[in-house]
């Protein structure tokens, strides 16, 4: 039922030190409300079609979200760089001197230990953590191939050595040291990798030379 | 978050101290890895080996077929190129024979012949090849800074 528009005029009425407008009760009013108010929603668009079927989620965040959440491969910056390189070096060397694949062995271990002394010392003595690496990976290859793994082949120490040489180890210490709520924003942050998935890295590489060396895929 | 941030305080980057001095140690590493392979092809070559014994045995070398070990009375083994055992094995099989070389000699006598000691080809191949990965590794770490984007804070 609609309610015509109330034509009366409010009087003024004078009480104590106020003046109060008295208002007839058959004033109209919005109509009463018996259950909750809700805000009206904006309208959603409708969802879009996913390639994995009627029932999954969408994936908006692209491809590079994507990689970013596998977690255990670097974003790009010098650890990628580094890994593609010493990886690519490696095959290749598979490829031309398949008779001697533990050099490429060799090469992996010997940058893998570099990787591994960069992430954990590379925070602190910055780009001289892979430098000091090399010069360790030096010392402990000739010392392991003259007591351990002889006959000494220096051939074996020249790609151990070398493999350390190809990763630069540029751990990006302040870009991760500083990874908190006063990290540096832009290239700074997206440059780098967490010094600890550098050392992840060095460690799973060494690891992996040592079975391909003297394990199954020898 | 975007663009490059030309405003952070450079000790924040420690990868730019020590430049000079970080590249002459990796020049002298890859001086170093070079300087092992030569060792390795000129002991190969027979060139850097002391040898008055005679031999025993003769087999592929596990390290591949461009490599034979040669097993001596005195029991050594001596890793060697195949192409050197073949000059060797000239007038015959090596087992029973004398073999005599001095250190940096470039012969060897083998069953009272002259043979001629010189670095195998495969030895050459492969120290082109170590000698330009390291160039290359060089190349990567120079100065310590190869990313465009990074701020060059000194």
């Amino acid at each position: 039922m609609v309610t015509p528009p109330s034509t009366v005029t409010p009087v003024p009425t004078h009480t104590a030190d106020r003046i109060v407008l008295l208002v007839p009760a058959s004033r109209p009013g919005p109509p009463p409300v018996d259950r909750p108010l809700l805000t009206t929603p904006p309208p959603r668009d409708p969802p879009v079609p996913s390639a994995r079927g009627n029932d999954q989620v969408p994936d908006r965040r692209g491809p590079e979200a994507t990689i970013r959440g596998l977690g255990w491969w670097p974003p790009p910056g010098p650890l990628r760089q580094d890994l593609l390189i010493l990886l690519g070096v490696a095959v290749l060397l598979s490829l031309v001197l398949p008779d001697r694949s533990d050099w490429a062995s060799h090469l992996v271990a010997g940058g893998g230990i570099v990787l591994a002394v960069a992430g954990r010392l590379g925070p602190r003595l910055g780009a001289w953590a892979a430098t000091l690496g090399v010069v360790l990976v030096l010392v402990v290859s000739a010392a392991v191939d003259l007591t351990l793994t002889g006959p000494f082949d220096p051939a074996d120490v020249a790609f151990t050595v070398l493999g350390g040489l190809l990763v630069t180890g540029e751990v990006g210490a302040a870009t991760t040291g500083a990874a908190g709520p006063a990290a540096p924003t832009g290239t700074a942050v997206r440059a780098g990798s967490s010094s600890g998935l550098v050392a992840r890295w060095g460690v799973a590489l060494a690891a992996l030379a040592l079975v391909h060396r003297y394990g199954i895929w020898r | 978050v975007t663009g490059v941030r030309h405003d952070i305080e450079p000790q924040a980057w420690p990868a730019r101290s020590g430049g000079p001095g970080r590249n002459a140690v990796r020049v002298a590493l890859a001086l170093v890895t070079v300087l092992l392979l030569v060792w390795a092809g000129l002991r190969w070559s027979m060139i850097a080996l002391d040898v008055h014994d005679r031999v025993v045995d003769v087999y592929p070398a596990e390290e591949g077929p461009t490599f034979r070990v040669l097993v001596l009375e005195r029991g050594d083994l001596l890793t060697v190129d195949d192409e050197l055992v073949r000059r060797m094995e000239g007038d015959g099989p090596l087992p029973g024979e004398q073999v005599v070389t001095r250190r940096w000699s470039r012969t060897l006598s083998v069953g009272g012949q002259t043979v001629s000691l010189r670095l195998a080809s495969r030895s050459w191949w492969l120290l082109g090849l170590v000698a330009g990965l390291a160039l290359v590794a060089l190349r990567r770490s120079w100065g310590g800074h190869r990313d465009p984007e990074r701020p060059v804070p000194d």
